[in-house]
């Protein structure tokens, strides 16, 4: 097994911009965040949003304007002291998203590759680099194939090739960008656990970059979610799930109803609170330190929104009467688009409840599923908002 | 104020200490542009100085401008502009007539050996430009031409009793009738490649709205392919601006001059430098002016045209009928215009003790003698042992140059790379003469002559990079730009510094075009003639030069014929070496 130092790693007000002909973008606005040793951290983000060019920074294959990354109190970049360690001087293992195998080299001459080029810092000998690239073939499972050319690998084994070569060094942090995203779907699934299980094994700091909600659900300890150029949230998957703190974060994640707060209640401290919304007045629960105002929304997850024929004996107080205007069978549930007072709600149910269109129900939204976030529907009439650009597929909320 | 000074100081020194820091980070950078002004810009800066200067080249007078003046009241300048503009404009639409029929043959209709008459369309690339005018010297020259003396047998009884005739090679019309057989090669890849690039579902629509084939051609086909007909006809204008050979060969005896052969002999045989700047200062002007409109306008709007389908389609054919075999005879006649005669009459004048008035006794008198002379010739030996020493470090260094270059353009994304992408470009404009002069001007400059460089084969290697620079550099931009930049990544992330990057990950990945480039450079300087018969001196004579000599100077027709038909088989076994070395290696890649 290998036996890496897992490192830990400090990103403090990182700003990035990429000078076009005509304009200058700013592509980081100010990120900062930490990642602990042995974690597995992952950004998260619709594309354009920084997340990749954060890692690349990271990786020192970008330079940035301002900020400070360090590496277990090690300074890479600074531009306070004008400090800038290459990439070539990071240290760090790196996954690409098209894998960069070099397609004239072996699996073994990719995965001894490192080695070679950190001969200034250590001399391996030929028997020290035949035991490292067989141990580290082992850990990825391409033991045997060390002699093959690597473009006569499969995808996968090339995914896993390029896991290979970026632990070889035994880095203190492990860089891969949306290293899945090449792979078609099923294989995608499997290396996804393949990957996680890679990472408790060994224990290496791992940042993790895609787009893929899924991806980052089901194998990270901690999601930073990342919205042009700035990180809106950090926290672990479940947390991220059913606490979204904005309307971003809500409906890039997961499918989500978005009621928008027409009248904010009198300010209150803390506790159950009633809000003005389009179907009416919403109970919420409020924390102590945050005020609802105009232009928040209240988020509630399709699987939260129950559903009953009969009005709730002596509900919760969040009741309200509707039509079934879009039952959708989807196999193992059902989703129905409920019309209330002119607004649409989403609701999943399991697929044994039978609806029909036109059916009168009475809809119920609990208290402590009803979460205020601040950010709207980004369009009139958008309330149920899906990730972006992307299909509702069954696995999506899986792992919740 | 000694505070003051100190801190101004300590501020220059920092910012001295950061462009040290700044260089040693981009050293690769910082060389690739130094040796390129080196080559490109000091040269043609120069260039432009000594034209308005009097006085010789080892030592420059005051300014003047004198050679300009000159210039403009000699009535050979205009006499020189338009031969030239004739002369360029009708190779251009006489070559792009021929290659767009042969490429209309070949790829759009049903005319039977499309694959054999793809070889001998294609076959013309190996013949030296001035060995097919020697060719057609010999075949067409008034008094001792073997077509004119058959045409004299033939034409004998109907009356036609003059010694010279019917026929002669050495007038404008000769000129422009083998320099448009010889370039049309280039172009028939060019329009080969247009009309692939056309979706046969436009004309199509046209046939299926009820017009006729000849009707959609002209409506349809026709508009359709004007950019890329005006692109290809400008690219072969270009060309023939440049081209130097048959206006030597062919144009000197004629007395038709063009700019080149101007320059040529200004600058060489009367040895006014200044006068010879002048020109070629005009020369370059008129140059850069029509490349940068070709690249600017008629290359880009021929873009345009081709991006409304990106992809290549293969077309439906059209039937010929009964003109399928008379389409392939067209083919034949080209071939034979082409290669064959051109060939033929070479290897016959080889055979030859000497050189004279065809006829039937002299088959008696063939000989392999001619052959014999030339392995034992030092001379030849040498200047054949300079040829291959300069291609091999022309093109090494070239290539070696343009990915480096390419590099540093395309993926380190320096500051600055734009104006090193076009320095790297503007030798595409030059025409080899002036070039040759710039070089010579510059390194017989009072400033270099210590050097004693001038007159070798270093400078003569030089030149040749210059001219070449801009084409290696086109196609390893290309190639550059195929290698993923996440392949360089890994290795810098890998712990990997940019000279091993180079070595071990981009040499590698882009070795097949680099060999391709390095032979198409190797080829082309070794069978360069314009710049290496301006700067030849003794002790750095070429092949080429050697064989201009033996057919101008010592009118060896013979022997220079025997050397012609040795160069030629020794470039096609050569080109055809080079292919399946080039085959193997993409295959190894794959």
């Amino acid at each position: 097994m290998l036996s890496i130092r897992p490192g830990q790693l400090t990103v403090r007000n990182l700003v990035k911009s990429f000078a076009s002909s005509q304009e200058v973008v700013q592509v980081i606005k100010d990120v900062s965040f930490a990642i602990e040793p042995g974690q597995f951290f992952t950004l998260l983000g619709p594309s354009g949003c920084g997340k990749s060019t954060t890692l690349r920074c990271i990786a020192g294959l970008e330079r940035h304007e301002r900020g400070y990354i360090a590496v277990s109190g090690r300074v890479l970049a600074d531009s306070e002291t004008r400090e800038f360690v290459p990439a070539s001087e990071r240290g760090f293992g790196m996954v690409f998203q098209s894998y960069a195998i070099w397609p004239h080299m072996t699996v073994f001459q990719n995965v001894a590759f490192p080695l070679h080029a950190n001969r200034r810092n250590h001399r391996f000998s030929r028997k020290e680099i035949a035991n490292r690239v067989e141990e580290v073939l082992n850990v990825v499972r391409l033991d045997q194939l060390g002699d093959r050319m690597a473009t006569k690998l499969s995808g996968g084994q090339q995914q896993r090739l390029a896991v290979a070569r970026a632990l070889i060094t035994r880095p203190e942090l492990l860089l891969l960008d949306e290293p899945l995203s090449n792979l078609d779907a099923g294989l995608r699934d499997h290396m996804r656990g393949e990957l996680r299980a890679m990472q408790l094994r060994t224990g290496v700091t791992t940042l993790y970059v895609t787009h893929d909600q899924a991806e980052a659900f089901s194998m990270s300890d901690v999601i930073a979610i990342m919205d042009s150029g700035n990180l809106v949230q950090q926290g672990a998957p479940r947390e991220i799930y059913s606490r979204p703190s904005t309307a971003f974060v809500a409906t890039f994640v997961g499918r989500t109803n978005l009621l928008s707060i027409v009248r904010p209640p009198a300010p209150v401290r803390a506790g159950t609170v009633s809000v003005e919304t389009g179907i009416g007045p919403v109970l919420v629960n409020v924390d102590n330190n945050r005020q609802v105002g105009q232009g928040d929304s209240v988020v509630i997850r399709p699987e939260d929104v129950q559903i009953s024929t009969q009005a709730p004996a002596s509900g919760s107080g969040n009741v309200y009467p509707g039509r079934v205007s879009q039952p959708t069978f989807l196999g193992e549930n059902v989703e129905l688009e409920i019309e209330v007072r002119g607004e649409i709600l989403v609701s999943r149910q399991h697929s044994r409840f039978k609806f029909a269109q036109g059916d009168e129900v009475y809809v119920e939204l609990p208290v402590d599923r009803c979460i205020v976030v601040s950010g709207a529907a980004a369009g009139v009439g958008s309330h149920i908002r899906g990730a972006a650009a992307e299909p509702a597929s069954p696995d999506r909320n899986a792992a919740v | 104020m000694s505070v003051i000074q100190t801190a101004g100081s300590s501020r220059g020194s920092a910012n001295l200490l950061r462009l040290v820091a700044w260089i040693r980070e981009h050293w690769i950078s910082v060389a690739a542009a130094v040796v390129l002004a080196w080559i490109v810009v000091v040269p043609l800066v120069y260039l432009i100085i000594f034209s308005f200067r009097s006085g010789t080249a080892a030592a420059p007078g005051d300014w003047t401008l004198q050679n300009y003046a000159l210039v403009y009241t000699r009535s050979l300048t205009y006499e020189a502009l338009g031969n030239t503009l004739i002369y360029t404009v009708m190779v251009a639409t006489l070559s792009m007539v021929i290659a767009g029929a042969l490429a209309w043959l070949v790829e759009r209709t049903d005319m039977p050996y499309r694959g054999a008459a793809w070889v001998m369309i294609l076959l013309p690339i190996a013949m030296p430009g001035m060995l097919s005018s020697m060719a057609w010297i010999l075949l067409l020259a008034p008094r001792t031409g073997l077509i004119n003396v058959a045409l004299r047998a033939i034409l004998a009884p109907l009356g036609y009793d003059a010694a010279v005739g019917p026929i002669n090679i050495y007038t404008m019309e000769g000129m422009i009738f083998v320099e448009s057989v010889r370039g049309s090669t280039t172009l028939f890849l060019m329009m080969v490649a247009g009309f692939r690039l056309m979706d046969p579902a436009l004309e199509e629509a046209a046939a299926t709205s009820g017009a006729r084939t000849f009707y959609t051609l002209r409506r349809v086909a026709l508009p359709l392919m004007l950019p890329m007909l005006l692109a290809t006809w400008m690219y072969s204008f270009i060309g023939t601006l440049d081209d130097f050979e048959t206006p030597l060969l062919i144009g000197l005896p004629a007395q038709v001059y063009v700019l080149p052969t101007v320059i040529y002999f200004t600058a060489y045989l009367s040895s006014s430098w200044g006068l010879a700047s002048a020109y070629a200062t005009i020369f370059l002007l008129i140059a850069v002016i029509l490349v940068i409109i070709y690249h600017r306008v008629v290359l880009r709007r021929s873009e345009q045209f081709a991006t409304v389908s990106g992809k290549a389609f293969r077309p439906r054919r059209i039937e010929l009928g009964r003109l399928r075999w008379p389409a392939l005879g067209v083919v034949i006649v080209y071939f034979a215009m082409a290669v064959l005669l051109p060939l033929m009459i070479l290897i016959l004048a080889s055979l030859l003790p000497f050189y004279r008035v065809p006829s039937m006794e002299m088959f008696g008198q063939l000989t392999l003698a001619n052959y014999e002379t030339l392995f034992s010739n030092t001379r030849v030996l040498r200047s054949a042992q300079n040829s291959l020493w300069v291609s091999v470090w022309v093109a090494t260094g070239t290539m070696t140059l343009a990915f480096v270059l390419a590099w540093v353009i395309v993926r380190l994304r320096v500051p600055g790379r734009i104006i090193l992408d076009s320095i790297a470009f503007i030798p595409h404009a030059i025409p080899a003469v002036v070039v040759a002069v710039a070089m010579i001007m510059f390194y017989l400059s009072p400033g270099m002559r210590w050097t004693g460089l001038y007159g070798g084969l270093i400078v003569l290697s030089l030149a040749l990079v210059t001219r070449f620079i801009a084409f290696a550099s086109r196609t390893s931009n290309a190639a550059m730009t195929q290698i993923e930049a996440s392949l360089e990544e890994a290795a810098y992330v890998s712990g990997a510094r940019k000279p091993l990057v180079l070595a071990r990950i981009l040499f590698p990945l882009l070795l097949p075009a680099f060999v391709s480039g390095w032979i198409f450079v190797a080829a082309h300087a070794f069978r360069n003639l314009s710049v290496s018969l301006l700067m030849s001196t003794p002790q750095n004579e070429l092949i080429s030069v050697t064989l201009y000599d033996l057919w101008e100077r010592q009118a060896d027709f013979s022997m220079a014929s025997a050397l012609g038909v040795v160069l030629v088989v020794g470039l096609a076994v050569l080109t055809i070496l080079a292919r399946q070395l080039i085959a193997r290696g993409y295959s190894g890649n794959e």
